[in-house]
């Protein structure tokens, strides 16, 4: 499934082309400083904002891990939940019944995760478009279900509570400060990797095989083993995303995993931009803001996500982001047609 | 064994409402490469609105089913038109499945929004007693869930093997290409079956309310089982749909005889997922439409 090579020509494949405005090297650097900034003082300036920051911050991690797999190889999972599960259920397991250290388990929930996405995605890879996509769904299904009917391990429909919080070097991260804050870092970390993976040539080939799957096969790219490559990528974050989620509420349960936050996950993706890094930042902030707009707004959310994400997706195929970018870009390149 | 018929009847019921879900996706399927995601969501949305309508109207259930078919086929047109048309236009068959996720939230909205978050039902079709065969009890609003399967399957039989326009229908489901150079209009085309797939929707929901409860987070459990159903039939086969629907149905019966309800979805998970893997296209479905 390709989200977003439509785009004109004139703008395709040229990255973020000329060397003026907003859109120079320098500049950029200067967003860049300028928006962490932001980020460091916005608990600060709006301590009431500071919950919703988490939970925004925790989804980016989960949205993040999916650009490469949905924004340049094309194929959407719907199943991101079942990570996130595993790295919850599993990092509050092994720290309540057997005492492990936090971040101990939260790495040993990531190692398993991708494990299973290892095996899931040599099986399911070998699916295409919307059949992918079925399986993928077909795992958040279970993963709710089996989320509520493994009582011994999860606590069944009530959920698994009293786990711990993240514990870092004899600190405890408690605050929703302090979650923000550990929870900045891993992203700032987990958003670097992943501009890293699109820059080298992995990067390139997935976008190969999101573009045309059969030229990229025939040019001798194993387009499998670069797929399962992206979902394991996907699922290590969704876990880590999951443990921190678990450490944070201190309590899992089958409703915070459930196939409606599964097709969240993916609706902030695609509205954001699912190519950018900036994209899944925007369509955490805006999915999870939403309720924030207030009380009785809380109950329009569902109804005006949906309708923000038919719109985007008719007439913005690269996303908020992309769109903003593109505009950008083509400012620029107009300025330079007139110097 | 009676318990175990017991179950596998139940089971079969809700195979029936999967397998119309699975018919009213898999006839926009052929048509338009789309995959209406939402189509299990307008199900739950034509059973909330058959109970609305009955009880304000003060109509015998039965005279409601009619309406609402007419108001799901007009609705699914507008649908088609209003939200279909201008994505498909620009976007490719694929971001189609996203606009149409997008769909499914913003009925699940528009349901909580109107019903909350509270169950519904309706009373039955027709009163008298349960019919007992053999130790077998049976509502007598099975009987009108089957018939509703079978008035879908047989309509969509005779609509597409025995008129014109049915023929027009599957030439343009086997090359729309093709089909528009020899002059047949698919956007037409295409609107009629968003049109069929409304009024199996309606009778879907209708038929199903008096003996279930729907409410505002079924929505989501209807679309993705409607669409497994779609998909392991084999995209875009009626046969399938309905042979996947009822099959679907029963597994999750016997597995929640024997396990509890929420292990039956995760075997019926586990199944789908291994016939995918032996069989990419479904049941019935065209292997040429899956590339390796």
């Amino acid at each position: 499934m390709t989200v977003s090579h439509t785009e004109s020509p004139t703008t395709a494949g040229k990255p973020a082309a000329p060397r003026t405005g907003l859109t120079s090297r320098g500049s950029r650097a200067l967003a860049g400083v300028g928006a962490l900034v932001v980020a460091v003082a916005l608990p600060f300036a709006a301590p009431g904002l500071t919950g919703l920051l988490v939970v925004a911050a925790i989804f980016f991690l989960v949205v993040l891990g999916l650009t490469l797999l949905m924004g340049h190889a094309g194929q959407v999972s719907l199943g991101q939940t079942l990570f996130m599960a595993i790295g919850g259920y599993g990092a509050g397991a092994l720290t309540l019944s057997w005492h492990w250290p936090t971040v101990l388990a939260a790495l040993a929930a990531a190692a398993l995760s991708a494990l299973v996405a290892l095996a899931l995605g040599r099986l399911f890879l070998r699916l295409r478009g919307y059949y992918f996509a079925l399986a993928t769904l077909g795992l958040a299904v279970a993963t709710q279900s089996l989320a509520s009917a493994w009582t011994g391990l999860t606590g069944g429909p009530s959920g698994m509570v009293a786990i711990p919080s993240l514990r870092l070097g004899g600190y405890t991260v408690f605050s929703d400060r302090a979650n923000y804050f550990v929870l900045l870092v891993a992203g700032v970390l987990a958003a670097a990797f992943i501009a890293n993976v699109k820059r080298a040539q992995t990067g390139r080939v997935l976008t190969a095989i999101g573009n045309d799957p059969g030229a990229a096969a025939m040019l001798g790219i194993n387009t499998a083993r670069y797929k399962t490559m992206a979902f394991v990528v996907s699922a290590v974050l969704a876990s880590l995303a999951g443990s921190m989620y678990a450490f944070y509420l201190r309590f899992m349960s089958p409703d915070v995993l459930g196939v409606t936050v599964a097709l969240s996950i993916v609706i902030m993706l695609a509205l954001g931009g699912a190519r950018t890094l900036v994209g899944p930042l925007l369509g955490a902030l805006v999915i999870q803001g939403l309720p924030i707009a207030g009380q009785s707004f809380a109950l329009w959310e569902p109804l005006v996500a949906g309708v923000l994400l038919i719109v985007v997706m008719t007439y913005l195929p690269r996303g908020i982001w992309g769109a903003f970018t593109g505009y950008l870009g083509r400012l620029a390149s107009r300025k330079d047609a007139a110097r | 064994m009676t318990g175990l018929l017991q179950v596998l009847l139940g089971g079969l019921v809700d195979g029936c409402v999967y397998a119309l879900i699975a018919l009213g996706m898999s006839i926009v399927y052929s048509i338009s490469g789309i995959i209406n995601l939402a189509q299990g969501g307008f199900v739950v949305l034509a059973a909330l609105t058959a109970v609305s309508l009955q009880q304000s109207l003060g109509l015998p259930p039965l005279a409601i089913v009619p309406i609402v078919v007419v108001l799901f086929a007009v609705l699914l047109a507008a649908v088609d038109r209003v939200v279909m048309m201008p994505g498909a236009r620009r976007a490719t068959n694929d971001r189609m499945l996203l606009i149409t996720v997008g769909l499914l939230q913003v009925i699940g909205g528009f349901v909580l929004l109107v019903w909350g978050n509270l169950p519904y039902t309706m009373r039955a079709f027709t009163g008298g007693d349960m019919v007992v065969v053999g130790g077998l009890r049976i509502v007598p609003q099975y009987f009108w869930i089957a018939g509703a399967l079978l008035v879908a399957v047989a309509g969509l039989w005779y609509l597409l093997n025995r008129t014109r326009f049915g023929l027009t229908m599957r030439a343009t489901a086997g090359n729309p290409r093709a089909a528009a150079l020899q002059g047949i209009h698919v956007g037409r085309t295409r609107l009629v079956a968003f049109t069929i797939s409304g009024a199996i929707a309606a009778l879907a929901g209708t038929a199903v309310i008096p003996v279930t409860f729907l409410q505002f987070t079924t929505v989501t459990t209807y679309a993705v089982t409607g669409f497994i159903a779609a998909v392991a039939g084999g995209l875009g086969s009626t046969a399938g749909a309905v042979l996947a629907g009822l099959l679907l149905g029963l597994l999750q019966g016997v597995f929640s005889r024997y396990t509890s309800g929420d292990l039956a979805q995760v075997a019926a998970m586990a199944a789908l997922i291994v016939l995918l893997l032996f069989r990419p296209t479904g049941l019935l479905g065209r292997t040429s439409e899956v590339r390796r």
